[in-house]
């Protein structure tokens, strides 16, 4: 079974580029995803995963026990040549 | 609402592939057989393009469904551990961001600028044929099979399917490779640096700058770190323009002007303290900032490339094919495919390949795109370092990265010596460059970064703000190659000394817990004192350093990507796979070849110029420093020790293949249970 096939029914799809006014959400939808991006890389989705999980509120004290728990892993993290 | 992917009519997807293909090849045939005048670097942009959009669709997809039978159904790690820390399922283009972020160092800009020294043609042709049938099968593969077995290290797979020298060889040459590598790597820093108040001014101005992002990260905003990156940045360009007030007012250009020796110690002293400090307070702050300077810089180097498209003023073969080369000593076959690891094919990688991106994978499918594609963009990284390089004029060039002990002191013998090779140039050129650029000299800075930096001004000062502007975009470009590599270090003593603190907790135990502080102090004291001597030998080198030490690091990356495909190589065999085992057993060979040739070449040559141990007698018989014998008798030794225990993950891996493939031993594989996703489903619901 291919999950992303969309010809399983023999038809093929018209595609969402035809249809009128797709380069406003288009764009939205790429800022959306750079962001999401840029916070993987420095770690802000981190920081709200750990607020989601712990319950805490973001504040000097919740980001200290963030870096606690981080900081093993962070450290042993090799950055490359 | 479940989206409907794009499909084009098959008819006009085949044309279009036809369309890449034969652009591809058109490209890579004029950069290849272009002789006499300058080409358009464009077209090396089109080759690289092209032939990794080819490889990516074809090679790539074949090796998911025949070599690796890609199941999207079948549970990652991500999804079977979430845990919301380490184990995360994540958006594809989220985890390509994060693990290209982790790949791209300065290895790719460095490589291919050093390697230049042969002309544009057989790096370019290695960086791309490397990268499409080496390196993004190196990661993708290995990626793929960290997934299979919930995350697990490099190490921890060598040891499991291959046997307990292969664990050991590994952790070995991990641990190897970052000493040289910090070595190698800090010597750039420090050639890039000598002598120049306004590099030196700027880089020290990122520490407080990082120790300011880091008390603001944790006290004022906890968690903003975009925004504090940003400020950092902003920072940073201030401290660009105060390092040229600082080059211009005597008094204070006194204090920063300082010598190679200099420098090295200051750098051992910050990687120490740095390996000591918090994580928080200067580690992480340096690391977000690097990262920010480095996909920001990486990007407006790709758009001015295309906008502004640029000749490469560098012939395709230079006369130094023949090994004479004053980079680097060595002819094309081997020390090319050593020269350029990062942008072909990197060992280096497979570790971040078995660290934090396979806990991020949602679907296994999706290691393709991050594995394979997020090595194309590195690749392609490396593409534009080698046309920052070509753009300069050859013998600015070649003043530029020659030591003075093979082109001579003053700046009219080493023009005198450039331009008796066939590559004119002028001390008084050399001098208008240097004013232009900001330096008091760019004679003898080799190792790379400021003939890149120079090759970037150059491109930029074309268009933006012309000369006026070329200072602080060469300043700019050391800047950001700095900031790089002493994130490197700063990172890399730290795993260097968690890895040590590892092993001698087997020896005793409290030397193993990595809070204790007497252990961080020795331990970190150990790793700096390894890499450091190292970057001291650079410093005193008489040949400049480079010509020691990058070979000697492209080797010992080389050899874990050699360790690597054999643990790749070792698990398709037990898949059953073997007919398809030549997906990583041909890179495997091939790397086996130059980097084992390589390394005979490094230690045994008779040419001073390339072997260590003749090198060594040459200058034993000329009366020299007892301690420049040694540093060349230790990196013979070294070179030696890391090629034997790679010959012996070989055996291993070799006698462990021969038992699955003769049924005298069962092929189990040490995969994870299968586990049926539920959120693939979920999705598709």
């Amino acid at each position: 079974m291919k999950l992303n096939d969309s010809r399983r029914d023999g038809r093929i799809r018209p595609s969402r580029w035809a249809k009128p006014g797709w380069l406003l959400p288009a764009l939205s939808k790429m800022a959306k995803l750079l962001q999401a991006i840029l916070q993987e890389i420095f770690d802000e989705s981190a920081y709200q995963r750990f607020l989601g999980r712990s319950g805490l509120q973001s504040s000097p004290s919740a980001y200290a026990i963030f870096w606690q728990e981080n900081e093993q892993a962070r450290s042993r993290r090799p950055r490359c040549c | 609402m479940p989206q409907i992917p794009l499909r084009m009519p098959k008819s006009f997807r085949v044309i279009l592939w036809i369309a890449v293909s034969l652009l591809g090849a058109l490209s890579l045939a004029i950069v290849a057989l272009h002789r006499g005048e300058q080409i358009n670097a464009l077209w090396l942009v089109a080759a690289a393009v092209c032939t990794y959009a080819v490889g990516y669709r074809f090679y790539s997809s074949f090796i998911s469904a025949k070599v690796l039978a890609l199941d999207p159904l079948r549970a990652t790690p991500a999804e079977r551990l979430e845990n919301g820390r380490d184990f995360v399922p994540t958006n594809k283009w989220v985890v390509f961001g994060h693990h290209f972020a982790a790949i791209a160092g300065p290895g790719p800009l460095v490589g291919p600028v050093l390697a230049a020294q042969f002309g544009y043609l057989p790096g370019t042709l290695w960086i791309i044929a490397g990268a499409v049938l080496g390196g993004c099968v190196q990661d993708f593969v290995i990626l793929l099979f960290s997934v299979r077995r919930d995350g697990k290290s490099l190490t921890e797979m060598a040891k499991s399917e291959i046997g307990r020298v292969g664990g050991v060889v590994a952790y070995v040459a991990v641990l190897a490779i970052i000493v040289i590598l910090l070595g190698a790597t800090a010597l750039i820093v420090v050639n890039a640096l000598k002598s120049s108040p306004w590099g030196t001014f700027t880089i020290a101005m990122t520490m407080p700058i990082a120790v300011l992002m880091g008390v603001y990260l944790r006290r004022i905003r906890p968690g903003k770190v975009l925004e504090t990156s940003l400020l950092g940045f902003v920072l940073v360009l201030a401290a660009i323009f105060g390092g040229q007030w600082v080059s211009q007012t005597p008094s204070w250009a006194a204090i920063f002007t300082l010598t190679a020796p200099t420098l090295a110690v200051l750098i051992i002293i910050y990687g120490f303290a740095a390996s000591s400090l918090p994580v928080w307070l200067l580690l992480a702050p340096r690391d977000y900032l690097s990262t920010f300077v480095k996909l920001g810089t990486i990007s407006v180097l790709a758009i001015g490339i295309v906008a502004l498209r640029p000749s490469l003023n560098m012939p395709p073969l230079t006369r130094f094919a023949d090994g004479t080369g004053p980079v680097f000593a060595g002819t094309i076959l081997p020390f090319v495919f050593i020269t350029i690891a990062c942008g072909a094919i990197s060992g280096f990688h497979a570790l971040i390949s078995s660290g934090t991106t396979p806990k991020l994978i949602r679907h296994e499918p999706e290691a393709r795109f991050v594995g394979y594609g997020g090595m194309m963009a590195e690749s392609m990284v490396a593409i534009m370092a080698m046309i920052a390089a070509c753009v300069l004029q050859p013998g600015v060039y070649f003043a530029v990265n020659s030591p003075a002990g093979i082109v001579g002191q003053t700046p009219e013998t080493a023009a005198a010596a450039i331009s008796s090779w066939g590559f004119p140039v002028t001390a008084a050129q050399m001098a208008t460059l240097a004013h232009a650029v900001g330096e008091q000299t760019l004679f003898n800075r080799t190792g790379g970064a400021p003939a890149f930096a120079v090759g970037m001004a150059q491109i930029f000062s074309n268009t933006l703000g012309g000369q006026a502007l070329m200072a602080l975009w060469y300043h700019f470009a050391i800047m950001f190659e700095a900031l790089f590599i002493l994130t490197i270090i700063d990172a890399g003593t730290r795993v260097g000394r968690f890895m040590l603190q590892d092993a001698l907790g087997h020896i005793w135990k409290p030397l193993g817990r990595t809070s204790w502080y007497p252990s961080i102090l020795f331990t970190s004291a150990v790793v700096v004192a390894a890499w450091g001597n190292f970057l001291w030998q650079g410093v005193k080198d008489p040949l400049g350093g480079i010509n020691s030490l990058w070979p000697l690091f492209g080797i010992c990356n080389q050899l874990l990507a050699t360790v690597a495909l054999c643990v790749a190589t070792t698990i398709i065999v037990k898949l059953g796979r073997v007919r398809y085992i030549f997906v990583t057993l041909v890179p495997l060979g091939w790397l086996v070849a130059v980097t084992f040739t390589a390394s005979w070449h490094k230690v045994l040559d008779l040419n001073p110029r390339i072997g260590f141990l003749s090198h060594a007698r040459q200058l034993a018989s000329a009366g020299a420093n007892p301690r420049l014998i040694f540093n060349d008798r230790l990196d013979a030794a070294v070179t030696g020790v890391l090629v034997m225990m790679v010959a012996m993950i070989l055996i291993e891996s070799s006698l462990e293949c021969m038992r699955v493939i003769s049924g005298s031993k069962s092929a189990a594989t040490k995969e994870a249970p299968f586990v049926m996703t539920k959120l693939a489903l979920e999705e598709q619901a």
